[in-house]
């Protein structure tokens, strides 16, 4: 359990910061999947604790998104009610580094397009984002994808879809 | 005019940069945060470590009851005790606050015999 938690550490965190927007919360997270898997599920076989890991992850990061936005919900009514817009900066969920100021050499085009798909995958919708993380970067199937995200295969395929057609368009428009 | 791409080589050009920028994040991850990676990991399996087996709070519970079942059936009951002979009482259905004046009754009476008896 240790080899194989030590194993996805790192992509975990990597996947929930980009989905939460901040260190602190990431952790929170990857800690509470890390807990739930080894509590639950550590006597199943071990070819499933891949697929059941990202599966809590994801479903920790929706919790985590669903608070958000009662919290938000909450902040914003209180702000109409007492006109306090002081925390609006904290609302902005887009804490990803912004656009690097890279020389216009030949070489560092790729570094560009890097630094583009990092930012566009960081502002998909939530479901787009899981689902295009999950189907095409880590590698799970449409079944699998469909589990860990708790819905059908049909909605991975139009998120998946959706935000390929968005993460084109960032390509196309640095051409 | 941009040359159109098919959009199967634009979503393998996605794919590809994506997981590259995975990699990366994943690479580019500071010590303080690789840190409390470990520090999490270590927290998880020390619960599974801790974790006590199955059968130890069934197995409590089991003494627990069978102790709590000998003392119930051998220890005297304290409100027998108290109102021993005195059944009555409940029976006939009288307040609780008059059985607890019970003292005050029968000095009430002790006083009343005394009068009488001088």
């Amino acid at each position: 359990m240790n080899q194989f938690l030590a194993s996805v550490e790192r992509r975990a965190f990597t996947m929930a910061r980009l989905a939460v927007g901040n260190p602190d919360d990431a952790l929170d997270i990857v800690q509470d999947a890390m807990l739930a898997l080894v509590k639950n599920y550590r006597h199943r076989d071990r070819a499933e604790w891949r697929p059941l890991f990202f599966t809590i992850l994801n479903n920790r990061i929706t919790d985590w998104h669903r608070r958000r936005n009662t919290i938000s919900r909450w902040q914003l009514l209180r702000e109409r009610l007492v006109g306090d817009s002081a925390e609006d900066a904290e609302l902005d969920p887009g804490d990803l580094p912004g656009p690097q100021a890279a020389a216009p050499d030949r070489a560092l085009i790729s570094e560009r397009t890097l630094d583009a798909i990092d930012s566009a995958v960081g502002r998909l919708p939530l479901r787009q984002q899981q689902a295009f993380l999950l189907r095409c970067v880590e590698g799970f199937d449409v079944a699998e994808t469909a589990r860990a995200m708790s819905c059908s295969g049909g909605s991975v395929k139009t998120h998946l879809s959706r935000a390929l057609a968005t993460l084109r368009k960032h390509l196309e428009d640095l051409r | 005019m941009k040359p159109s791409v098919p959009k199967s080589d634009s979503n393998r050009r996605v794919i590809d940069a994506a997981r590259e920028v995975m990699a990366r994040r994943d690479r580019e991850l500071d010590g303080e945060t690789l840190a409390s990676l470990r520090c999490a990991r270590a927290r998880a399996l020390e619960a599974q470590r801790v974790r006590a087996p199955v059968w130890l709070p069934a197995g409590a519970a089991v003494a627990a009851a069978v102790v709590v079942a000998l003392l119930w059936t051998r220890a005297p009951e304290p409100e027998a005790e108290l109102f021993a002979g005195g059944e009555w009482l409940l029976e006939d259905g009288m307040e609780i606050e008059l059985m607890e004046e019970m003292d005050f009754y029968q000095w009430l009476a002790e006083e009343a015999l005394d009068d009488h008896s001088s």
